[in-house]
């Protein structure tokens, strides 16, 4: 996961790491990403196979030589690719859609390569829902081999560091300082990503320094070296897949408390990891976006106290924080708790975690905004003459970027709506419908309805698993590049159908002049 | 319309007729500068009118429930001319058309709900003063706004007349909504006609002459004329009686949904009123602007390019119902196809109507497979199209938002790009846009705190997303236990039943009115030495 150093409009410079003589390097960006994924999956897949030694070692073996497989890919990969120097905005949106798209490809295949899983659709599922960091699964956990557990829990991981890279060094980079971390990192506090290498240094020594971080709080709460690698990456980056069918069910309350900070730390995300770090704690609670994340859990936990006989107030934050940073552990069947539940978890769920975590969802900080927007439109049809600006920090937001944040919001809904009603046409209950399509396209997972608090896919049809295949991708990588995609092989069709008319009457011609 | 009953004639108007009032009252007259209480005046005016005639139809007929009419009805009558006498307009900033707006409905529900009050209409089952309150308030809303839902469970202890008022008040709240949709709200710029002036050819596709008044009549012809001719029609087909022809002739055009009959139109199992029903559902539906021009001699149905769009959108979301019905839900083609049909155009159009014979029948759609009653969700959400009497989110705003959407994925890849936002041929102006948008945002926030709210009152999920789309779109029927054979009073708690009535309310104005109602009376406690015109 090499991040391209060079800012915008800076010349290209000669290409970094050895060059194999004779060779020319392919100009690609999309496959510059994906070789630096590999290079990183790799590796990691093999500690996985080589952690699972003792367990079932013909899983284990499998692993580690898919994983060598993998790094010598992915080496192999950054020796012959380069990034181009200067890329359009679209193909860059694109590029990091065909990019998930590869990695998930990649993933399923060394699950059916492994013989970990037998079918390809279900390998496609468990893979999407490990790179997309959603708590879903086809597997039976309690028959999965330690090595095949940490795979998983690794994919996750994965997909959630790239997900932060995306999010906070591509697409800003992509869309010229017009995303909503461009108005967040003019803070003061927030001088996480002063250059795109430097940004991505420092992202990655946060990232896994909580993992490690939250890794090491597991184990001191009691739980074994494979439970607590399973869960640290797991909260580290909101995937949610735990080593029990019944995640956080059969763990004592110290287990709980570490899971639920880790949860809340994972779905802050970087820049309040950032800020702690740099010992700037005490600035936090200047930031908006933070208060409201923080309402929001009390809220939700009061309601959940509230509206559920029995509930404990430790439960009940636990699962506020799991669903609200989009995890996915679960202390019990919470999709059991009742109708108030079910409202109040669906908000949480559907607005997610804050700008800067691996989570997902709308993000804390666009509710903020959508709501300040609809705000000042109010006050407008009081008065249509009156200044009314909308703030975040104090700092003023421009119309465009309200205006982009707005039609975003409304593909963002467009896309869960659309998922809900696939759903329910594969089979599925409206309430199970709306719940799984907002929570995919969140990256949560559990669901209520057929999927149930664990997240398990038994009583999900093939169909619909696949909807929420695509939802989880949308999800994930946001909504920008599948519809720029769809637009893109909109044109291309256009194009292709306008050579091919050219062609067609061109050979005409010489026809032609041939008879002539 | 703001020519108060006993104001002295013009010069030119003839001879002078003998004043009704004393002169000590007549010193009075419009004395008090409130635009708020003069148009609630007015609007009580008219609907102690409709109270009168059904107490008139309830004496020559049941007479159960005469005086449970007259009383009420003489009272607003009094209320209604007095607050029109004695007030005139007053300012007229944004602030204080939405509170006139706002308070003039609140007030028409409250004063509507006194005959189911005092008729004892929701008496049964030993209910409390509160409770009784509280189902009045929401029949009444639910008619005012057109939506349909009820808790009415004994449909044979209220006479015809309590009933038919029951009718009629629908047919109020859609008459308003007409007059609401054509000259306020394209003033406020929230009712969408001005996104239609935008796009037709013209520059006054929404006025239709220069004067409000002579527009509000006109299209309150159109109005009439549609029920008319929906009740003639229906009378013709076998099946309704006169007193149904135009009970159901009154809630149809009107997009209403309610009926005499506990079971709506499933009480009839005629396919021919099922057609006439959704004909005037359809013509409801759309832009009385367009209607006018229609029966003036100049058709723009094909060139409209909203009600091009509504008419895919409902052709589409039946043809998916009956497919899914059909291959799916265990039904025959034939009887696919009618209860798919009716239940799109019906939930399409804000309507309401059930074509359900009972809990569990081919027409009651909660009992449907999944993906049919989503379809049906999402036509809850978009409504009908804008100037008409249905409700919902309206389609003209969804293809803005569409509009929206793409252009957003345009400007992420080109982001210095300069790219308007353009509805047919016309470019819209970025306020209008930006409007539309906080006008969704609005409609969404309030879905999700409907929805919590509702959930956390003890609804179940379904039934309270259900309902909340429902009451804001001013559907009627909702999923769930508050579906088409089913009734809000078991299906939600008294709370709860309270908070759909604010919703409903809130769907009908469009939002906007509802939440700055208390702007004005804010303002005028904030500014108590604000100058007050001498009478």
């Amino acid at each position: 996961m090499r991040a391209d150093s060079r800012e915008p409009g800076e010349e290209a410079g000669p290409p970094a790491g050895p060059r194999p003589l004779g060779r020319r390097r392919v100009d690609s960006w999309v496959l510059a990403g994906l070789a630096d994924a590999v290079s990183v999956l790799g590796p990691v897949t093999a500690l996985c196979g080589l952690g699972g030694l003792g367990d079932d070692n013909g899983d284990a073996l499998a692993f580690t030589v898919a994983g060598l497989a993998l790094t010598g890919a992915g080496l192999m990969g950054r020796g012959r690719t380069r990034r181009p120097s200067n890329v359009s905005p679209r193909r860059i949106i694109i590029g990091i859609g065909a990019l998930w798209g590869a990695m998930i490809g990649l993933v399923a295949a060394v699950y059916l390569a492994t013989g970990a899983i037998g079918r390809v659709d279900d390998a496609v599922v468990e893979a999407a829902a490990g790179f997309t960091t959603t708590a879903l699964t086809t597997l039976e956990i309690e028959e999965a081999s330690r090595a095949l557990l940490l795979w998983r829990a690794a994919t996750s991981w994965v997909g959630g560091l790239t997900a932060v890279v995306v999010s906070l060094v591509a697409l800003p980079r992509a869309l010229r300082g017009t995303a909503l971390l461009a108005f967040t990192n003019r803070d003061r506090w927030l001088d996480l990503l002063p250059t795109a290498a430097a940004g991505f240094r420092r992202l990655a020594a946060l990232y896994g320094g909580f993992t490690l971080a939250c890794v090491a709080a597991f184990l001191a709460a009691g739980l074994g070296p494979t439970d607590a690698v399973v869960h640290g990456l797991g909260a580290a980056s909101t995937g949610g897949f735990s080593s029990n069918a019944d995640s956080f069910a059969g763990y004592g309350p110290a287990a709980r408390a570490v899971a639920t900070g880790a949860m809340f730390a994972a779905g802050a995300g970087v820049f309040v990891m950032w800020a702690a770090v740099r010992g700037r704690a005490g600035r936090l609670w200047r930031s908006q976006e933070l208060r409201l994340y923080l309402a929001i859990l009390a809220g939700v936990t009061a309601v959940l106290v509230a509206g559920t006989d029995g509930l404990g107030t430790a439960d009940a934050l636990f699962t506020a924080v799991s669903v609200s940073s989009t995890t996915g552990f679960a202390t019990g069947e919470w999709t059991a708790f009742g109708s108030a539940a079910a409202g109040v978890l669906l908000v949480a769920a559907g607005i997610g975690s804050m700008l800067g975590s691996a989570g997902g969802g709308a993000r804390v900080l666009r509710a903020r905004l959508l709501a300040a927007f609809g705000r000042r439109e109010l006050r407008r049809q009081l008065d249509p003459h009156a200044v009314a600006v909308v703030r975040h920090d104090g700092q003023p937001i421009g119309d465009g970027t309200l205006d982009r944040l707005g039609g975003y919001s409304v593909a963002h809904l467009a896309v869960v709506g659309g998922g809900g009603l696939l759903l329910a046409a594969a089979g599925m209950s409206v309430t199970s419908g709306v719940w799984s399509a907002i929570s995919a396209v969140s990256t949560l997972g559990p669901a209520f309805g057929d999927v149930g608090a664990f997240g398990h896919l038994d009583g999900v049809s093939r169909p619909a698993r696949l909807i929420l295949v695509v939802l989880m991708v949308t999800g994930r990588v946001a909504i920008l590049p599948l519809l720029s995609a769809i637009g893109f092989a909109l044109r291309s069709k256009r194009v292709l159908d306008r050579r091919r008319r050219r062609l067609v009457r061109s050979a005409a011609r010489r026809l032609e002049r041939l008879g002539r | 319309m703001s020519d108060p009953p006993g104001s002295s004639p013009s010069p030119v108007s003839g001879p002078a007729a003998k004043p009704v009032l004393p002169p000590s009252l007549r010193r009075y007259r419009r004395r008090y500068h409130s635009t708020t209480f003069h148009v609630i005046g007015i609007s009580l005016s008219f609907v102690s009118v409709g109270m009168l005639a059904c107490a008139l139809l309830e004496l020559f007929t049941t007479d159960r429930d005469t005086a449970a009419l007259a009383a009420p009805g003489a009272a607003v009558a009094v209320i209604g001319v007095g607050a029109w006498y004695f007030t005139a307009p007053g300012s007229v900033r944004n602030r204080d058309v939405f509170s006139a707006v706002g308070w003039t409905w609140v007030a028409t529900t409250a004063v509507g709900a006194l005959p189911f009050m005092a008729a004892g209409a929701f008496a049964g089952g030993g209910a409390g003063l509160a409770a009784q309150i509280v189902d009045s308030v929401f029949e009444s809303a639910s008619g005012y706004s057109a939506t349909g839902s009820t808790v009415l469970t004994d449909f044979a202890s209220p006479g015809r007349g309590l009933l038919m008022y029951r009718q009629a008040t629908q047919w109020y709240g859609g008459m308003g909504v007409v007059l609401l949709a054509v000259t306020v709200l394209p003033f406020l710029g929230v009712g969408g006609l001005e996104l239609m002036s935008a796009e037709a050819p013209g520059p006054s596709s929404d006025r239709l002459t220069p004067r409000v008044s002579q527009t509000v009549r006109r299209l309150w012809a159109v109005y009439a004329g549609f029920t008319l001719a929906v009740m003639l029609v229906l009378f013709a087909v076998p099946g309704p009686s006169l007193y149904d022809s135009v009970a159901h002739a009154l809630t149809t055009v009107a997009t209403g949904g309610f009926s005499p009959h506990p079971d709506s139109i499933g009480h009839f199992g005629s396919v021919a009123v099922e057609a006439v029903v959704m004909a005037g559902a359809v013509a409801g539906a759309v832009s009385f602007t367009l209607h006018w021009r229609a029966v003036t001699g100049h058709p723009a149905y094909h060139r409209d390019s909203e009600l091009r769009t509504y008419i895919f959108m409902l052709a589409t979301a039946a043809a998916v119902m009956v497919a899914l019905l059909w291959l799916e839900g265990g039904l025959e083609l034939g009887q696919s196809v009618r209860v798919g049909l009716f239940n799109a155009v019906s939930l399409g159009t804000s309507l309401g109507y059930s074509n359900a014979t009972g809990p569990g029948s081919a027409g009651d759609y909660v009992a449907w497979v999944g993906g049919a009653q989503m379809v049906l969700l999402f036509l809850m959400v978009v409504g009908g199209c804008s100037g008409s009497t249905s409700g919902g989110t309206k389609v003209m705003r969804m293809q803005v938002l569409g509009v929206v959407m793409v252009r957003s994925v345009r400007r992420a890849q080109t982001p210095r790009a300069v790219i308007p936002v353009k509805l047919g041929d016309r470019v819209l102006a970025e306020p209008v846009v930006a409007r539309v948008v906080g006008f969704f945002l609005l409609h969404l926030m309030l879905v999700l705190v409907g929805l919590v709210t509702l959930t956390a009152l003890g609804g179940e999920f379904e039934t309270s997303l259900g309902s909340v789309v429902s009451a804001l779109g001013n559907m009627g029927p909702a999923l769930g236990e508050a579906g088409p054979t089913a009734n809000f009073a078991d299906a939600f708690s008294l709370p709860a039943r309270l908070v759909l009535t604010v919703l409903m309310l809130i769907g009908r104005l469009e939002i906007v009115p509802i939440l700055l109602m208390f702007a004005a009376p804010w303002h005028r406690l904030r500014a108590p030495t604000s100058p007050r015109p001498s009478p």
